[in-house]
């Protein structure tokens, strides 16, 4: 099964989370022993002690062997999440889906599981994974064009290219302090609906969400995109010569240019002026 | 005398990992818990540091274990090992 | 147990808790299905609530609640695009711990109470005494709520002490526009960002400050555009990145380096004769230094820069001399445009004003002024700090539309357009922030005549510099009593004595004023929670409250009550009823009291209604033949300012000397109040960081820029770091010589100091940095400066994070 592709970036950083959770309880253990009268404490080996180490700070340092297991960024992070097999094989071909009931399945799995990367449907998601500050251009390496690696997925940028990434999406927090999403807040974010509506059954669906900054529908719904979403039809490349966009939701209404040639907008409010 | 918990890494080939789970079972010394997908929690307790090292070299190279990760060791004085225990 | 078992037993835990939860044991997503998506939501514009870019969002709300955000399209300032604070911005209003209830501190504890009992509380302090009666407020204000708040201080009460926290973000900005132009506010606006060849950020960080207007610039680059991008800083950011040149400069010595671009401009003869002949005259302290200073010969000044040579100016700041000549012959060439951007860095300066004075000095010399591209720009922190502050003047010496107390015309047209008995408003300023706060926390009988402070959108219990002594000393003095009104707890609600709870954002009508002259307007779109209501109508309330009490203060000429709103028929409507405030648009009604000041410095408003058509207009705006209202993109550039004389080319119609010009300073460096010595050998630096907004009351409340960026931090340069062997995430002690604290370090973190110099940001409530910060201030905007003062860092002994240590710094560095 290969329902939680997305996950896999977040497990590896589960994975170090872990790690340090182990620490503390190995910590725990240790204090616990020596006040229940052990003549000598466990030895705790758990973690490579660590001494910084000062590189320039546009390039990367060598990593040890002895650090390499708790590395959370980096070309050597999560090394062993995938076996040198998958590493080494080609992607898999994109599934063809026959049963509708699992494909409805794997499309809600893949909504959910993207939904807990961002505040509402629409919002920028959240960077899933540690990143390097100083190179921003890298985060093109992998959805500039986007891949999927083994389990691993990176979707392709779903709009223009945009100099500053972090501008819109937040990256994890400091290495030092973690915190996850649990902030108490009562939003409720707008859900991604299941589908767009259709005119009759068997009619192709209006696109549900706005594709303003959505405009590369191969993103989502190209080869490399989450199971459940990617399209039943990829050899067919001119989306939106069936699927009608929402002029409302583009902001847009048609046929109202302005002088940068781009589509002015339709103010709701003030429609009837 | 030493007492030692173990992450294994078990292989993606489901049939070798489930003979390694087996095999482990199989010795005294170790202690395993369920498997959390490939990663196996064992606690180790061997009579003394050769034993030991003798068995991780065991682990080691038992087909279906890819890695092992080394997450607590403890060396208990020799009284405390489970003979001297008994003979108490 | 057998002690064997127990260790086994910890063997296993730990092997355990390092291999990951059992399948199944982890939570799956589940999906809550949304009938019709985003197409069911009703969609609504709005200025964003956080920075001063003023960039405009869509809100989408569903039920009464808001449920997505997109960026705004048609809005010229963004153009669509937002920044992660503003993709969360519809988040702020729901976080759990909501201010719902009045809660008045009775017998030391906070206790609910009607809102009807706050009003007479409120009222009963005015009453006992109208003199110590305060208002702080904030560029966050709509410019409908400075207005009351700034119509009920210096026209009712007219003891004139009302502040914003405007005074610490902003204030030596407007000190130096009207020194150099005789009035306040950027001439050009975002379009240069669109048009010019070189940008010079001078201690700016835009990248994580302003980063809607950065991706401006810097996208340009993916369209094939050259841009010459130069940081003058303190410190390595994001934004140094994206430059081609960094300049560091020691702290405080900005001034020797546009000293020597001066220099330079003359010794090579570059400087634009043309138009410093036909535009501008020159300007020097007297003996004693004041705002406006002494006129000057161009040969005087030149002898003043005379000094700044390029290798006295490296001297001075450590700039390499070749970088000074590289930005004299940027300067030089008249065939580029150079747009020069500054923020906190050149304001929270105790040389503010002088820096300011000199950054515009040396673009008017050169010539790059007033053609798109062409133009000194600095920046606000916050939505309205030019709306509401800067223009309604809610400043301790100020009054609406450019005025000032100090001026008797200007009272008098004041107290007309209030209709005011004559001689109501009081001549002489109020306080300032840190004298208003420095009387609330001195006791009464010690001379502290402020005796009671109401606050209004903003939190000095965070802000304020030296915090120990301007704000925490507050606790001891029991005559002493602090309102505060707020949408969440906060380090000022903690020390309150009554707190209100306010309406926020989308929950109440309003209209704020941008960086770039820019007023824009929006309509409530949800209701606020429990009985938290619009500070508009706290303040109203209060002076109804008043004026029924028979309080003189709170009566017009004629009587009347001085916030007078009435329906077309002639009867008053009873706004001060909050059932009955949105009976009428009362924004609407203040803004239209508001706009008849707005013409004198020639910074005209259009009529309210205007304003809900567009997505903000710049003013002046100005009514055209046919009936339309066109905006003001270049003010003084004949081109686009209607106000410039025909064949006039440029004009400063409000010039200093009265004749169409503008004024080129000398200001000397001075050395900085306070510098590292012995005892305490290095710089501190505070600021801000991309995922949180001011005092993070309202972003540490969205957890997806909790998750971002939990806590403060101190930044170090890794050689210090290393000198003292500490590691990355070990807490060490910070002191100064006003207050001490623990913070994690992070070497090559979100910035990178240069030896000697540390940096914490401002936004963690739990980490109180200006406990730290020299409450020094500029002497003409009495800005502080929280940029810069003397600190000591030293390890704690057996602190944790020391053993545990981390994986390399590079490796962990995120962005």
């Amino acid at each position: 099964m290969r329902m939680r592709q997305v996950e896999t970036f977040s497990d590896r950083t589960k994975g170090s989370r872990l790690v340090f959770i182990g620490v503390a309880c190995v910590l725990a253990a240790s204090l616990v022993g020596y006040l229940v009268g052990l003549s000598q404490e466990p030895y705790v080996t758990a973690l490579p002690r660590t001494t910084t180490s000062y590189a320039p700070s546009t390039v990367m340092s060598a990593v040890s062997y002895s650090d390499m297991d708790v590395m959370s960024a980096g070309p050597n992070a999560g090394w062993k999440s995938a076996t040198v097999a998958e590493l080494a094989g080609d992607s898999p071909p994109p599934p063809v889906y026959e049963d509708q009931e699992q494909l409805l399945a794997l499309k809600k799995a893949s909504l959910a599981e993207r939904a807990e990367n961002r505040a509402f449907n629409g919002a920028p998601p959240l960077v899933p994974h540690p990143i390097d500050g100083l190179m921003l251009e890298s985060c093109m390496a992998c959805h500039g064009e986007g891949l999927a690696l083994g389990e691993v997925r990176a979707p392709r940028m779903s709009h223009e290219y945009y100099t500053n990434c972090v501008q819109c999406h937040a990256p994890l927090g400091q290495p030092f302090q973690e915190v996850g999403l649990d902030t108490p807040s009562v939003f409720v974010g707008l859900r991604a609906p299941l589908e767009g509506a259709r005119a009759w059954e068997g009619a192709p669906p209006i696109i549900p969400h706005a594709t303003y900054m959505r405009n590369d529908c191969m993103s989502c719904h190209g080869p490399a995109g989450a199971p459940g979403l990617r399209t039943s039809h990829p050899e067919r490349h001119n989306c939106q010569q069936c699927h009608a966009p929402s002029a409302e939701l583009d902001q847009a209404s048609i046929g109202d240019f302005d002088e940068s040639g781009f589509m002015s907008i339709f103010d709701s409010r003030n429609a009837g002026n | 005398m030493p007492v030692s918990g173990l992450v294994l890494t078990l292989s993606a080939n489901g049939g070798t990992a489930a003979e390694a789970i087996s095999a482990l079972k199989a010795r005294p010394e170790i202690e395993c818990e369920a498997p959390r997908g490939n990663k196996l929690p064992v606690a180790v307790d061997t009579l003394d540091r050769t034993k030991d090292q003798a068995l991780w070299r065991w682990i080691n190279e038992l087909p279906g274990v890819d890695f092992i990760d080394v997450v607590f060791i403890s060396f208990p004085e020799d009284e405390d090992s489970p003979e001297v225990a008994e003979a108490c | 147990m057998k002690r064997r078992d127990f260790l086994k037993r910890s063997a296993m835990a730990a092997a355990v808790a390092a291999a990951g939860p059992l399948p199944g044991q982890t939570t799956v997503p589940e999906y809550t299905e949304s009938a019709e998506g985003d197409t069911g939501l009703e969609w609504e514009k709005a200025p964003c609530r956080f920075c001063g870019t003023g960039c405009h969002v869509m809100v989408g709300r569903e039920n009464g609640k808001v449920r997505a955000i997109a960026g705004d399209r048609k809005a010229d300032v963004n153009k669509g695009l937002l920044c992660v604070k503003g993709y969360h911005v519809g988040m702020i209003l729901y976080g759990q711990d909501r201010l719902r209830y009045p809660m008045l501190r009775k017998n030391g504890e906070m206790t609910r109470i009607s809102w009807d009992e706050a009003i007479d509380v409120i009222a009963d302090r005015v009453e006992a005494d109208p003199a110590a009666f305060a208002i702080y407020g904030s560029g966050q204000w709509t410019i409908p709520e400075g207005y009351v708040a700034q119509k009920f201080m210096k026209g009712g009460l007219a003891n004139n002490h009302i502040d914003p926290n405007a005074r610490l973000c902003m204030a030596s900005a407007v000190t130096g526009f009207i020194s150099t132009y005789g009035v306040d506010e950027p001439a050009g606006c975002y379009q240069d960002l669109d048009e010019c060849d070189v940008l010079i950020m001078w201690g700016n960080n835009p990248a994580e400050m302003h980063p809607v207007l950065f991706s401006r610039v810097v996208d340009r680059r993916s369209r094939g555009e050259e841009i010459l991008m130069i940081d003058i800083g303190t410190r390595r950011t994001r934004t140094t990145d994206h430059c081609q040149h960094y300049l560091e400069f020691k702290p405080h010595t900005d001034l020797a380096i546009a000293n020597g671009i001066a220099h330079l401009l003359i010794k090579n003869g570059t400087w634009d004769k043309k138009f410093v002949e036909n535009h501008c005259n020159f300007r020097a302290d007297t003996e004693k230094p004041t705002l406006l200073g002494r006129e000057i010969t161009f040969e005087e000044y030149k002898k003043l820069v005379e000094p700044y040579t390029p290798e006295y100016v490296e001297k001075i700041s450590g700039v390499p001399a070749e970088k000074i000549r590289l930005l004299g012959d940027l300067f030089g060439q008249r065939d580029i445009r150079i747009c020069s951007l500054w923020c906190m860095g050149m304001n929270q300066h105790t040389r503010g004003t002088a820096i300011n004075n000199l950054v515009h000095g040396v673009h008017l010399l050169s010539g790059h002024f007033g053609r798109p591209g062409d133009a000194p720009t600095s920046l606000t922190g916050q939505p309205s700090a030019c709306g509401t502050v800067r223009e309604v003047g809610t400043l301790a010496h100020a009054l609406p539309g450019g005025r000032v107390v100090a001026n008797a015309e200007h009272r008098a047209e004041t107290e007309k357009l209030w209709n005011l008995p004559e001689g109501r408003v009081n001549a002489k300023p109020g306080y300032h922030t840190v004298l208003m706060w420095e009387k609330f926390c001195t006791p009464t009988e010690e001379g502290g005549d402020i005796g009671t402070i109401w606050v209004q959108v903003t939190n000095p219990g965070q802000t304020l510099p030296n915090r120990h002594k301007l704000f925490e000393a507050k606790r001891d003095l029991k005559d002493k009593f602090l309102i505060v009104s707020e949408v969440y707890p906060t380090a000022s609600t903690e020390l309150a004595d009554l707190v209100l709870p306010a309406a926020l954002w989308v929950e109440k009508n309003g209209v704020y004023g941008n960086s770039e002259r820019r007023t824009q307007q929006w309509f409530k779109m949800v209701e606020p929670p429990g009985e938290a209501r619009d500070d508009c109508w706290q303040t109203l309330a209060v002076a109804r409250r008043l004026y029924e009490r028979g309080f003189e203060a709170m009566k017009g000429r004629d009587g009347r009550f001085i916030f007078d709103i009435r329906n077309e028929d002639g009867s008053e409507i009873p706004y001060w009823k909050w059932e009955h405030y949105y009976d009428t648009n009362v924004d609407k009604a203040l803004f239209e009291e508001y706009r008849q000041f707005t013409r004198l410095k020639h910074k005209d408003l259009a009529p309210y209604d205007e304003y809900v058509r567009a997505h903000g207009l710049r003013w002046p705006v100005v009514q055209q033949q046919d009936g339309t209202w066109r905006e003001t993109k270049f003010r003084f550039s004949e081109f686009d300012d209607p106000y410039v004389t025909k064949g006039a080319e440029f004009e400063f119609y409000h010039s200093v000397t009265k004749d169409g010009r503008a004024l080129i300073w000398f200001r000397p460096y001075e050395e900085p109040p306070e510098s590292p010595d012995d005892e305490f050998p290095m710089w501190l630096s505070t600021g801000r960081v991309l995922e949180h907004w001011h005092t993070g009351t309202m972003t540490m409340r969205v957890p997806q820029l909790r998750r971002a960026m939990p806590g403060a931090y101190v930044e170090m340069n890794p050689k210090d770091a290393a000198r003292q062997g500490i590691v990355n995430g070990e807490r060490i002690l910070v002191e100064t010589r006003r207050g001490s604290m623990e913070l994690p370090v992070w070497v090559e973190g979100r910035g990178h100091p240069p030896e000697g110099t540390v940096f914490i940001p401002f936004f963690d409530e739990t980490l109180l940095v200006n406990d730290l910060t020299l409450e020094a201030y500029d002497p003409f905007s009495k800005q502080p400066d929280f940029k810069k003062c003397a600190v000591r860092v030293r390890r704690i002994p057996n602190e944790p994070y020391q053993e545990k240590g981390l994986a390399p710094v590079n490796a962990n560095a995120p962005g």
